[in-house]
């Protein structure tokens, strides 16, 4: 049964590829697109319907973990690496999710993307993005998960550089590749070292014993001692902050808008971001045994979650709004595991995943209503053409902010009362108030959003534009998400962090869990408080009080282009590391080329040819004489290794 | 079989060959044509060959197999002596792959159709004499005598400044020669053998390793190109036939590679020892020079010259990892390498048999109307950065591994400055498989069904390879297994002193 969870997504992929390359061939037939369209989503659909069931058996069954192992996939010395999967509930609700929101981006694909097109192309780089999600979340060790963990920012490259004509993808691409990439690094050393300290790169063998057992041991470079445990945590964090886009290495994320949006939904809510957090949670024991990494955590997710939702606040493309928001929902995912909080950190995985994929796909929606305008202040009052696209968003929206009742209400809140419930050290203090103060922002930006797309007056032209509802294909999926967005709250909120969540993570981690009063604790009131001001806040500025930004502008100038310039990261990267980078490749290519075999080789050259000028008296033409010369430097050359400097 | 002289026969059947090509007369497109088949039916043959040596070879057994040995000066126990063990077996199928796909995809030139194949068919030969040789001296022959054909096809069939190139190239070989020529007779006449595997057993004292090591040391580094001895590399590369390229970066650079594990591990363990240090910094450097070379270079042949250098930086820096995990990737990678960097000299003969230039921007968009090569560039382009399921991956991943047991400061650099590596491709990718169409480009037409054979051959081994690595790694076990015991008892040795 895992064998087909696993491999039907890669099905899908082969089949609508090489449907890809006849499409190439035959100028885009529709046929062959709806033929790539139906069997691709298909396959993901079934991969998504075997994985539920596959989780309803293992919770009625009371095994915890289900290991399939295939034998050696390749031995070296004292590393084996075994092919195969592990199964535990965490792992099977995780590819439940990845195979679900995965099924309805296919599905809602076919709607979205243009005719002209290849839709073909598009569905399998979908399908192999799924495939190697799943393959991350299956497998059985570090080898394995890298291989899914590379796999996916290929995919990513490819699904961003889906519109290669156009300057900005491309420019894209290349960006979110490399920034993974780079962080990949610390996944490798990371690996790498968990090798060289319990010898198995296996997540069976990491557990809390192995850890504890070898938390005191130290390496040593250039007389500096390092922990083993500290510097393997904060290796892997490094790849995992790339991953989820957590701030200085988060660059990529915003620009990966540039894909189509379906890819960004896929990518937001269930592929690619949260892989860093599942890494993270998969390797629990570490982070329980490293307070250092955990106060890098703190310190690095609390900037994000403010940074993530501050930048959205004045950012104009619908997209990029919700981009920023990711990247400040992830933000808290950390938090949570900043505090140890494992169950919260995944319970909020889990409820993002599908209020974030709505929010995207409603975003589609908007942007194929609008025929491709995504600028916020170009569009307004949408409300009454698109009706049901305006309710799923708000539905989506509330979720996000974390309204009682919607589904981030009750994981945001766990993640809150955890940081709350912790030993004050200021690493959490400072942690706690920014996600307090995040949540003022993320109302604010989800505000304005609704504001400035749904009501208010209509920015663009009628003429041009006939704003109209997105077909029942798209609508069936936003209603889906809609659905769960508020259901999956409520009724998982107890087996998640609740009472009996040791049922489903006992075994990973030392589960947190949250007491019955929590929610009844007044951080409720701070955050609906905070939200209803930034609501008024909203209001003003936007509807009321038309000139007041305007003139917030020109009060604090450096201010707002700080926040409207993202506090200029890509510049200063552009700046420091792109710019400088091609200088010196420039530079060194210009210095092999003349410099270096001109006084290097060509000089000793020229030097021998002087040499050999002035003792050309010696040249007499005489063979025998050259022979007698050459045997006596032989000779010379000989006596010189075996008595100077003593050969034996 | 049970006593066919099968590895002098490998040796041989080229020269065979090169005798049947010479006795051939008549009209130049007849020439070319049976010269043609000549080198593919030889190929094919010596690749069954080849095949049949792996197929037969007891993996588990660290002895060398399939031995001939035939004394030929009896005083310094210098004789005919051929054998392979799990590593020359490697390279010895390897060589024979390369040369048949040299063969099968790539034109021979109208003219002087003779020489080309002559001299190809001679490095072909020379190459498996100098992987299965276990004779010093057989093994200094064949290293030098197959650089005399390469000498021939640069300065005839080269392009630009072939004769700068050639000259550089020759100077850097004779100086490596001389040093080496130097050392392999020392190293004769103080233990009265050439038998190489008598140095298993024979220690040095630890000034005349040193010695040794680094006159032998230098002699492979002009061949791997590690950095102060690269720079006749990307000259060569420029000039050279493309299938020349295929053979340097496939075969002769990797003699540097084998040597280095066939000679320098075994006889010289504690000049290796001690001399990882500043191999490491050498390998750093050639990484981050070449790799940022090749950021930016436009020169299609020397872009992938310098790419090709910084990979065998690394192969050379896990070398001198010596242990288990670094020797088995270094090898795996050294493979991978002559692997996938014939997919890439394919495509860029694909290209040009399209435009004739060298010039990177003259290839731009090519995902347009040529989607077919587009997923082969992608293809080929991962392997070469080591992405999973690609068999430079497993290559990669041991090689770091073997670092980083080794010394962890210089595995964190290493793994920083693989980077560029990716920097490179992307870029690549970035401009020649989504740039923006141009006039040349326009008009390209999609591979034809032979280029495609060629292409899927190669990926087929890059993804065989990188799916199953066990069917390789599997051979070298008990050999690497063999020589860490050698080497580390060399290691005792020197606590002994």
């Amino acid at each position: 049964m895992i064998w087909y969870i696993v491999s039907l997504p890669f099905l899908g992929f082969l089949v609508a590829g090489i449907i890809s390359i006849f499409n190439a061939k035959t100028e885009n037939s529709n046929s062959l697109n709806f033929l790539a369209w139906l069997l691709s989503t298909a396959a993901t659909g079934l991969s998504a319907a075997i994985s539920l069931w596959f989780l309803i058996s293992m919770i009625k069954m009371s095994e915890t973990t289900i290991v399939i192992e295939a034998q050696n996939w390749f031995i070296s010395g004292n590393l084996i690496v075994n092919f195969g999967f592990t199964f535990d509930k965490l792992v099977a609700i995780m590819v439940f999710v990845v195979g679900f929101i995965s099924f309805m981006v296919h599905f809602y694909s076919y709607f979205y993307i243009n005719k002209e097109d290849n839709l073909a192309r598009f569905q399998s780089y979908l399908s192999l993005f799924t495939f190697s999600m799943i393959f991350l979340v299956v497998s059985n060790n570090l080898i394995e998960m890298f291989i899914g963990w590379e796999l996916i920012s290929f995919c990513s490259y490819l699904l961003i550089a889906f519109w290669y004509k156009e300057e900005a993808p491309k420019k894209a691409s290349a960006k979110a590749f490399l920034v993974n990439r780079f962080a990949d690094v610390g996944f490798l050393l990371g690996t790498f070292s968990l090798f060289a300290l319990i010898g198995s790169m296996n997540f069976a063998d990491i557990n809390a014993t192995a850890i504890s057992n070898v938390a005191w041991m130290h390496f040593n470079i250039f007389g500096i001692d390092i922990n083993y445990i500290d510097f393997i945590a904060v290796c892997f964090l490094l790849a995992a902050f790339a991953k989820s886009s957590q701030i200085i290495l988060h660059i990529w994320l915003p620009d990966a808008m540039e894909a189509p949006t379906p890819v960004s939904a896929l990518l937001h809510a269930a592929t690619m971001v949260t892989a860093g957090v599942f890494l993270i949670i998969k390797l629990a024991p570490i982070y329980e045994a490293s307070t250092m990494a955990r106060n890098i955590i703190l310190v690095f997710a609390g900037i994000t979650a403010l940074y993530g939702a501050l930048v959205a606040c004045m950012q104009k493309d619908i997209k990029r709004i919700i981009a920023y928001s990711t990247m400040s929902q992830l933000g808290y995912m950390f938090l949570a595991i900043g505090v140890g909080a494992f169950s919260a950190a995944f319970f909020h995985l889990f409820t993002h995943a599908f209020f974030k994929a709505l929010l995207f796909l409603g975003a589609g929606s908007v942007i194929h209503g609008m025929g491709g305008e995504q600028n916020i202040n170009k569009m307004g009052n949408l409300w009454r053409k698109m009706p049901i696209t305006y309710i799923c968003m708000i539905i989506g929206f509330l979720a996000l902010i974390g309204v009682p009742g919607f589904a981030g209400f009750y994981s945001k809140e766990a993640i809150l009362n955890f940081l709350y419930m912790d030993e004050q050290s200021g690493y959490v203090m400072f942690a706690y108030y920014s996600a307090i103060i995040a949540v003022f922002f993320t109302s604010f930006y989800s505000l304005r959003l609704i504001i400035n797309v749904f009501h208010g007056k209509e920015n663009y032209n009628k003429e041009h534009i006939h704003v109209h509802e997105s077909p029942v294909g798209i609508l069936f999926v936003l209603i889906t998400l809609a659905v769960l967005s508020i259901l999956t709250g409520t009724f998982l909120y107890d087996s998640f962090v609740g009472e009996t969540s040791a049922f489903i993570f006992n075994g990973l981690f030392t589960v947190k869990t949250m007491p019955e009063e929590a929610l009844e604790h007044s951080i409720k009131y701070i955050t609906m408080g905070l939200a209803f001001i930034a609501f008024l806040l909203v209001y003003v500025i936007y509807i009321r009080e038309k000139g007041l930004s305007g003139k917030m502008k020109k009060t604090f100038p450096s201010v707002y282009n700080l926040v409207l310039n993202k506090f200029y990261f890509d510049e200063i990267y552009e700046y420091c590391i792109v710019n400088p980078s091609l200088k010196l490749s420039r530079k060194l290519g210009k210095f092999d080329d003349n410099s270096y075999d001109k006084y290097g080789v060509n000089a000793l050259a020229g030097f021998m040819y002087r040499v050999s000028r002035t003792f050309s008296f010696l040249q007499t033409g005489f063979i025998n004489f050259y022979a007698v010369i050459m045997v006596l430097g032989v000779f010379l050359i000989l006596t010189y290794c075996f008595f100077i400097l003593g050969i034996k | 079989m049970f006593s066919m002289p099968i590895l002098s026969f490998l040796i041989f059947l080229p020269m065979l060959a090169i005798l049947v090509i010479l006795t051939i007369r008549g009209e130049q497109e007849l020439i070319t044509k049976s010269v043609k088949y000549i080198t593919i039916l030889t190929a094919i043959i010596h690749l069954m060959l080849s095949l049949y040596v792996w197929f037969s070879f007891a993996k588990g057994d660290m002895d060398y197999q399939f031995v001939e040995k035939v004394a030929l000066i009896p005083s310094i126990d210098f004789n005919y002596y051929l054998g392979v063990d799990g590593i020359s077996l490697l390279f010895l199928v390897f060589s024979s792959f390369l040369f048949l796909m040299v063969f099968l995809f790539i034109e021979i030139p109208k003219n002087h159709a003779k020489l080309y194949a002559v001299s190809f068919l001679a490095i072909l030969g020379f190459s498996v004499g100098t992987f299965t040789s276990l004779d010093l001296i057989m093994f200094y022959v064949f290293y030098e005598a197959s650089m005399i054909p390469v000498f021939f096809l640069m300065g005839v069939f080269g392009s630009g400044n072939k004769i700068y190139a050639t000259f550089k190239f020759m100077m850097y070989t004779i100086a490596g020669s001389m040093l080496m020529i130097i050392a392999i007779i020392a190293m004769v006449s103080i233990t009265k053998s050439a038998s190489i595997q008598y140095f298993d057993t024979f220690a040095f004292d630890y000034k005349t390793q040193v010695y040794l090591f680094s006159a032998i040391f230098i002699a492979l580094a002009i061949k791997a190109g590690l950095f102060p001895f690269h720079s006749w590399l990307p000259d060569a590369y420029d000039t050279a036939p493309i299938a020349l390229n295929i053979i340097l970066s496939g075969v002769l650079m990797k003699y540097g590679i084998y040597g280095m594990i066939r000679i320098l591990m075994p006889m010289f363990p504690l000049a290796m020892f001690d001399a990882s240090t500043i191999v490491y910094i050498l390998s750093i450097i050639t990484l981050f020079y070449t790799g940022f070379i090749a950021f930016t270079e436009n020169n299609l042949k020397k872009l992938f010259a310098y790419f090709s250098l910084s990979h065998l930086a690394l192969i050379v820096a896990a070398v001198f990892s010596a242990n288990t995990q670094g020797i088995e990737g270094a090898l795996f990678q050294a493979i991978s390498h002559s692997v996938y960097t014939t997919g890439v000299f394919l495509i860029i003969v694909y290209l040009k048999t399209r435009l004739d230039s060298n010039n990177k921007d003259y290839f731009m968009g090519i995902a347009s109307n040529m989607p077919l090569l587009s997923i082969f560039i992608v293809l080929i382009g991962l392997a070469n950065i080591g992405l999973p399921f690609t068999n430079g991956f497993i290559g990669e991943f041991l090689s770091l591994l073997g670092i980083f047991q080794n010394n962890r400061f210089f595995a964190i650099l290493f793994c920083f400055a693989i980077l560029i590596n990716a920097v490179v491709i992307i870029r690549f990718n970035r401009y020649v498989v989504f740039g923006n169409l141009n006039e040349y480009t326009k008009s390209f037409k999609d591979i034809n069904l032979v280029e495609i054979a060629g292409l899927s051959i190669i990926v087929l081994v890059i993804l065989v390879m990188g799916i199953y690595p066990d069917m390789f790694l599997d051979v070298i076990h008990a050999s690497v297994s063999n020589l860490m015991e050698n080497f580390k008892n060399g290691i005792i040795i020197k606590n002994e002193i």
